[in-house]
């Protein structure tokens, strides 16, 4: 009954990291900040959930007796971060408590009934197998646009579509709207399949990909309220995001015929330089262009101004337009290997879009609307 | 007091107070001359229900004031010509005014069309001393524009309010920094910005009648009686003020309410009213080319119970159907169809004048609604506003 059980440090803290990713940081409902540890024959299996995102996953263990119970999260993790690369054995005592000993140092953790834990739901057959690495890049360029302001719930989301021949993938804040799209076989799929994955949930597989590199090959399924992602031997959960999404085809701009090409590297500084004196609250920068000549300008009521001249390939009217220092940024940071971007406008008023001026095996665009100036 | 601030060197401020006389009549006079000398009111129809929004000094004469009812003015004053007013003049006559003060100081603070303070503190080298600079400002005024205006010059906004007023018509009132009690004494405390019907009669009661009682008060006895307020009085009787500021941001809000010549509580003529003044106060903004991120409604029982709401929008507008969208809904939460309403009013208000965010998933639809209102403020331009308007404010029975 008393589980007991030894566990390598550096393969502990790795799960143990993940886990409390995901497991609730706020007190209000004291388990769910808890971590389930449960041995088996030869394997300690972890769980985490917060109601919305749960994961499971799970080390090599030496198990001598098998069994099951629930540890504080944050506070175990800290220990075993603190504990030298060996062997830890962990072992429950009475009243749930659980003792951690690693060499010369020894902890009691106050523990919680396994029973309080919820459970959480089995993964139904897998619909598709998605390329991780694919995956990846796609939550690092649409990722940031996703919209952090509860009341839009359906933007709390990137907009997931997989085909048997492509996947696409959308974010947008109802400011500015990302989308990359790749080809590629998706297998076990023969249908399109369209999902809303929630931020949160985002920036966890995110970091789950990141740990589990690029080689293996995420499984997909979900059932009526939950999306499954299983990653080698872990699996994220996610609570479906269910709404509808924007029509986010209608605001791809198709009457951009000013186009402006300039060295990534360039650009992004120039903006980071003239953003430093931009107003803090709008961060509104004012763009001008002119043949062959782009200048960036900012003002600050309280610390003043800024200017900057680039030399660019510009070829039509001159303009100004009035953009959000943080939403050019974004793109510039994620937009990949291409040297030059390109953004192609309309007019003042109207949506721009910026893209890499040559793509790489992704095809990404990224719709920002200008600011008033 | 942040103006202080920026000029440690003086000891006082120095306020002017800008009073167009008698604005919108003069106006008329300008327009068509033959009304000068003649007892001029504007409100309109004195059949109607109404009030007087301004008279002539020759109505005056007979007792006629603003916001007195038409139908009293009538009485008063029956030979007066009355007139429905042209508000879209006196809205150009008071920006050619603002610019004018524009060009004395930056911190103009326009209280209404034809009212404005100006912080003249820190402007000595460029106008002289305050009486000159005051001087030339009341030339200025007549010589660009042909109205006559009143100024209080002095060291506080309360002061140099009382001192145009005191200056009326047509005349310029410096007060002397450390003379602000001395001229307020003889004064009737009704003359006090803040003493009205309900405070005058409790300081007559006291045996208070000028500000010069007032001021022979001590701060305990005003607080005994009056509390928080008292405080407030003993200040503003030595000619005090610590609140006041001169806002020179512009407009901080725009509004625009109508009462019905018959109380109401028909629901669709609310409605109609409510989108009829949604435009107007939209069509405000589109003139002054800014976006408001709060929409309001202001509603008036016949009993006088007044309610006002405001709701905050996620991306500031000036277009009209989004505008009475939002008041529509206000109305909905607040109306009790039992109960007949008098007045109802929609304002604008967190005036967006710096950069702003414009939102992507309704672009196509609000490039084309900006365009369509472009279009109607053309034509209202020419023809007269109710030109053009929403279906929703028109009134089947009568179309």
């Amino acid at each position: 009954m008393n589980m007991e059980f030894t566990a390598r440090k550096s393969e502990l803290l790795k799960e143990l990291d993940l886990a409390q990713g995901v497991a609730e940081k706020k007190t209000t409902i004291p388990i769910l900040s808890n971590i389930l540890l449960e041995a088996t024959d030869s394997e300690l299996r972890l769980s985490a959930t917060d109601l919305e995102l749960a994961l499971r996953c799970g080390c090599p263990a030496r198990v001598k007796k098998t069994g099951a119970s629930t540890v504080p999260g944050k506070r175990l993790l800290e220990v075993v971060r603190s504990l030298p690369d060996a062997e830890i054995k962990f072992k429950v005592l009475e009243n749930h408590f659980i003792q951690v000993t690693c060499e010369r140092s020894s902890f009691k953790l106050a523990g919680m009934a396994k029973d309080n834990f919820p459970a959480l739901p089995e993964a139904p057959r897998e619909l598709a197998i998605i390329p991780a690495g694919v995956l990846t890049l796609m939550i690092q360029r649409t990722g940031f646009a996703i919209s952090s302001e509860e009341s839009r719930y359906t933007l709390n989301g990137a907009l997931l579509l997989l085909k048997p021949d492509r996947i696409l993938m959308v974010a947008t804040d109802g400011h500015r709207l990302a989308q990359v799209e790749r080809e590629v076989q998706v297998e076990g799929l023969d249908n399109e399949l369209r999902v809303l994955i929630p931020k949160r949930a985002m920036g966890e597989l995110y970091r789950l990909l990141s740990q589990g590199g690029d080689q293996s090959p995420i499984r997909f399924s979900k059932d009526e309220s939950h999306l499954f992602f299983s990653v080698g031997h872990r699996i994220l959960i996610s609570r479906v995001l269910t709404g509808q999404f924007p029509n986010y085809e209608a605001v791809i701009p198709r009457e951009n015929h000013r186009v402006m090409e300039a060295k990534k590297e360039q650009i992004a500084e120039a903006i980071r330089r003239v953003a430093l004196l931009a107003d803090e609250r709008s961060r509104a920068i004012r763009l001008q262009l002119a043949k062959g000549r782009l200048e960036i300008f900012s003002s600050s009521g309280e610390y003043g101004e800024a200017h900057e001249v680039l030399d660019v390939s510009y070829d039509s009217e001159d303009m100004q337009i009035g953009f959000n220092y943080q939403y050019l940024l974004d793109f510039l940071g994620v937009v990949g290997e291409s040297e030059n971007v390109r953004m192609e406008l309309k007019d003042e008023q109207s949506a721009g879009q910026l893209r890499p001026a040559e793509d790489d095996a992704c095809r990404y665009r990224y719709v920002v609307m200008p600011m008033r100036v | 007091m942040p103006n202080e601030a920026l000029h440690p060197a003086s000891t006082f401020r120095q306020i002017l107070h800008v009073d167009m006389d008698a604005f919108y009549v003069s106006v008329e006079e300008l327009e068509n001359p033959s009304l000068r000398g003649k007892a001029v009111i504007v409100g309109g129809d004195p059949d109607r229900r109404g009030v007087v929004a301004a008279a002539s000094y020759e109505a005056r004469k007979f007792g006629v004031h603003s916001a007195q009812p038409l139908h009293t003015a009538r009485r008063l004053c029956p030979h007066a010509i009355f007139l429905q007013g042209h508000y879209e003049k006196y809205r150009e006559y008071s920006r050619a005014i603002y610019a004018i003060l524009g060009e004395m100081t930056p911190l103009v603070e326009m209280v209404s069309v034809d009212e404005a303070y100006l912080d003249m503190t820190g402007c000595e080298r460029l106008h002289g001393p305050l009486l000159a600079a005051a001087d030339s400002l009341v030339r200025k005024i007549k010589q660009r524009t042909g109205l006559n205006c009143s100024v209080g010059a002095s060291t506080s906004c309360l002061v140099s309010k009382i001192a145009s007023d005191q200056a009326k018509p047509h005349g310029l009132l410096y007060v002397v920094p450390g003379s602000e009690a001395q001229f307020l004494a003889p004064l009737p405390v009704r003359r006090m910005p803040g003493i009205g019907r309900v405070t005058e009669p409790r300081l007559r009661a006291l045996g208070i009648e000028t500000i010069g009682d007032l001021q022979r008060l001590n701060p305990e006895e005003l607080k005994s009686h009056f509390g928080r307020f008292g405080e407030w009085l003993y200040l503003r009787a030595r000619g005090k003020d610590l609140n006041e500021r001169i806002e020179a941001n512009g407009p901080q809000s725009i509004s625009h309410e109508t009462t019905f010549e018959t109380d109401t509580c028909d629901r669709e003529e609310l409605e109609r009213t409510l989108s009829y003044l949604a435009q107007r106060v939209g069509r405000r903004l589109r003139e002054h080319q800014i976006f408001a991120r709060t929409v309001g409604l202001k509603l008036r029982y016949a009993d006088f119970q007044t309610f006002t709401r405001d709701i905050s929008l996620r991306e500031p507008t000036n277009v009209d159907s989004v505008i009475y969208e939002h008041v529509r809904h206000l109305f909905h939460c607040t109306f009790n169809p039992q109960w007949k309403v008098r007045l109802l009013g929609v304002r604008v208000s967190k005036l967006e004048t710096t950069a702003f965010q414009t939102s992507l998933l309704d672009a196509a639809q609000t490039a084309k609604i900006s365009q369509l209102l472009k279009a109607a403020d053309q034509v209202r331009k020419r023809y007269g506003f109710d030109a053009l308007q929403m279906a929703r404010s028109l009134d089947p029975k009568k179309n």
